[in-house]
């Protein structure tokens, strides 16, 4: 069954382990930079926000790669990239509105975030539950529970 | 059912693969003049500056063909179609087909003066016309027209160690991608990297006996081992033309929303269509990669039955200027020459620019600093309200989505 990277933005602390670990699996170094996921401080509301390809079901990054190196994963259904075909000419992290493809200085082609295969590596350094690595039931299950519990929150808060 | 695709482009492609995915008890054939598989003419530009190797530019080799299941008939011209008997006539075989795919694609506009049939003027089209550059010795070349290609192979020619220059008939770079303040900018950058440019200038004829020695403008005599025609591009649309299908009034083949010809069971894609504006929803020519394999995507599903509008057509470019990068994306003040265009500008490290009409986002422009535009590329196709903008980016809606959050510093100082 598909699995989903599920985001819990309360939960987060911006440690940015998640970062390290995605940046050390793939590039072997521990590099903020070169990491495919990041996590987002928001000043306005000061809170974490991490940061990482949404996976689109229609994604634009994938129309406008003029080497067509954007493609979903038959396996895990994540949109991946093959480094192979790249040529680097930024498109893809111009069109995305979440910042998900990067491009990479000493390679000079893209990075972008493939799920780790079915296994993200993010996921399992993140202490905090913040990500979780789902399948859709599952997903929908944490969605309605903490909707639940918000509504139950408001429930006990009206007096009759 | 027989699915035939003319043109082994990224619009054809697209189409078969798309039918291929949908319906796999179905067969389909691409045919092709060019002998090559399906490569990208967006890359040509990297093999030039040596960017990338020549054996990069392919997307497919032959077998990946095979292995996807789709039949290809390639260096091999399309003399007519027979909507009669529902046959694509080659020179040495017939081929039936059910549904019909025309992804013809474009051609470089070759202006009509003295001279352009000499030896060593070329285009920047097709990888032949790449494999030509690639095979010329470092010279002077002399690059007309400052579209994207021209401006391009500028780049690509500078960087291996030509002389270039650029010759533009328009008062600015880029006239139809960039207004003049960003379009300068960019000139400024290509000048600061050695490329000569001349604006305002009108090529009148190119000189040279055999091979071409130079090219006179209606301001100076240039001497040059190689031109560049990059004046543009129009649609191939002979084939359909000659098979009675209704040509629009930019010269692209008309089609409906579905991307059908007037014709029955024929459907076409790419550069050869006149697409619907997703801004204007006026028809408009979208001669771009994006584009063509959209609406090659949404032509697969129609030819095998399950029904795809196209959502309509938005223009995305941009390019490396050496260290720089610049894009658009949208309409500029040329595309949408209308009254009550509204402009706001930042120069803050980068150049941006964002064209604003009747309430809505229509296009924006950046220089030097790209990777902040992905939202406003979807809030121009989503058509969003500046009142919903304005909304979003309000304290009230203060909701932890990065997509808002990237709006707010496009947005947030209130000056919509």
């Amino acid at each position: 069954m598909e699995k989903f990277l599920l985001i819990d933005t309360e939960k987060c602390t911006g440690c940015l382990q998640c970062a390290l670990a995605c940046s050390f699996k793939n590039e072997s170094i521990f590099s903020l930079s070169r990491a495919r996921v990041g996590v987002m401080w928001i000043a306005e509301v000061d809170k974490m926000v991490p940061v990482v390809c949404q996976h689109c079901s229609r994604p634009l990054c994938m129309d406008i790669c003029p080497m067509c190196a954007i493609s979903r994963s038959e396996e895990t259904g994540a949109v991946i990239l093959n480094s192979d075909l790249c040529i680097g000419c930024k498109m893809c992290m111009v069109v995305c509105p979440f910042g998900a493809p990067v491009f990479d200085m000493d390679s000079g082609i893209m990075m972008k975030c493939d799920l780790c295969g079915g296994n993200p590596e993010c996921v399992k350094h993140c202490a905090y539950g913040a990500l979780t690595w789902v399948t859709s039931d599952e997903a929908t299950i944490v969605k309605r529970l903490a909707g639940a519990k918000r509504l139950a929150e408001i429930i006990e808060k009206i007096v009759l | 059912m027989h699915v035939v695709v003319i043109g082994n482009g990224i619009a054809g492609n697209s189409a078969a693969s798309q039918v291929r995915r949908l319906a796999p008890s179905s067969e389909v054939t691409i045919i092709s003049e060019e002998k090559e598989p399906l490569y990208s003419a967006c890359a040509l530009a990297y093999v030039i500056s040596g960017d990338i190797t020549r054996d990069k530019v392919f997307i497919k080799s032959k077998e990946d063909y095979q292995v996807e299941g789709i039949e290809t008939i390639f260096g091999q011209k399309v003399l007519k179609v027979d909507t009669k008997r529902k046959q694509v006539v080659l020179k040495k075989e017939k081929v039936n087909y059910d549904r019909l795919v025309i992804a013809t694609g474009s051609k470089p506009i070759s202006p009509s003066i003295e001279g352009v049939g000499k030896k060593g003027i070329t285009s920047l089209k097709t990888l032949a016309d790449a494999d030509f550059i690639a095979s010329r010795k470092i010279g002077k070349a002399v690059v007309i027209g400052s579209g994207l290609i021209g401006v391009e192979a500028c780049l690509a020619l500078r960087n291996i160690g030509w002389q270039v220059t650029l010759i533009e008939l328009l008062d600015w770079i880029l006239p139809r991608v960039f207004d003049q303040e960003p379009a300068q900018l960019i000139e400024r950058l290509m000048r600061n990297a050695g490329v000569d440019v001349f604006t305002k200038e009108r090529l009148i004829r190119i000189l040279g006996g055999d091979r071409v020695e130079g090219v006179m403008t209606n301001k100076r005599d240039l001497r040059c081992d190689m031109v560049v025609l990059a004046v543009g591009m129009k649609p191939e649309v002979e084939l359909a033309k000659r098979a009675g299908a209704q040509i629009g009034k930019c010269g692209g083949i008309r089609t409906n929303s579905h991307l059908q010809t007037s014709l029955r069971h024929i459907y076409a894609c790419g550069d050869c269509v006149e697409s619907q504006d997703i801004v204007t929803g006026e028809k408009t020519l979208s001669l771009l990669w994006p584009t063509a394999r959209q609406q090659g995507d949404v032509v697969g599903s129609n030819c095998v039955g399950i029904e795809r509008k196209y959502q309509g057509s938005l223009n995305i470019t941009g390019f490396h200027i050496f260290d720089s990068h610049a894009v658009s994306v949208g309409h500029n003040l040329y595309t949408l020459s209308a009254d009550g265009v509204k402009m706001l500008k930042s120069e803050n490290g980068y150049y941006s620019r964002l064209l604003l009409y009747r309430g809505k986002l229509v296009g924006a422009q950046f220089v030097g600093k790209t990777e902040e535009l992905g939202h406003l590329v979807s809030v121009i196709r989503r058509g969003e309200s500046l009142e919903r903008i304005q909304y979003l980016v309000s304290p009230e809606s203060l909701n932890h989505n990065p997509w808002n959050y990237k709006l707010r510093l496009a947005f947030g100082k209130g000056e919509l």
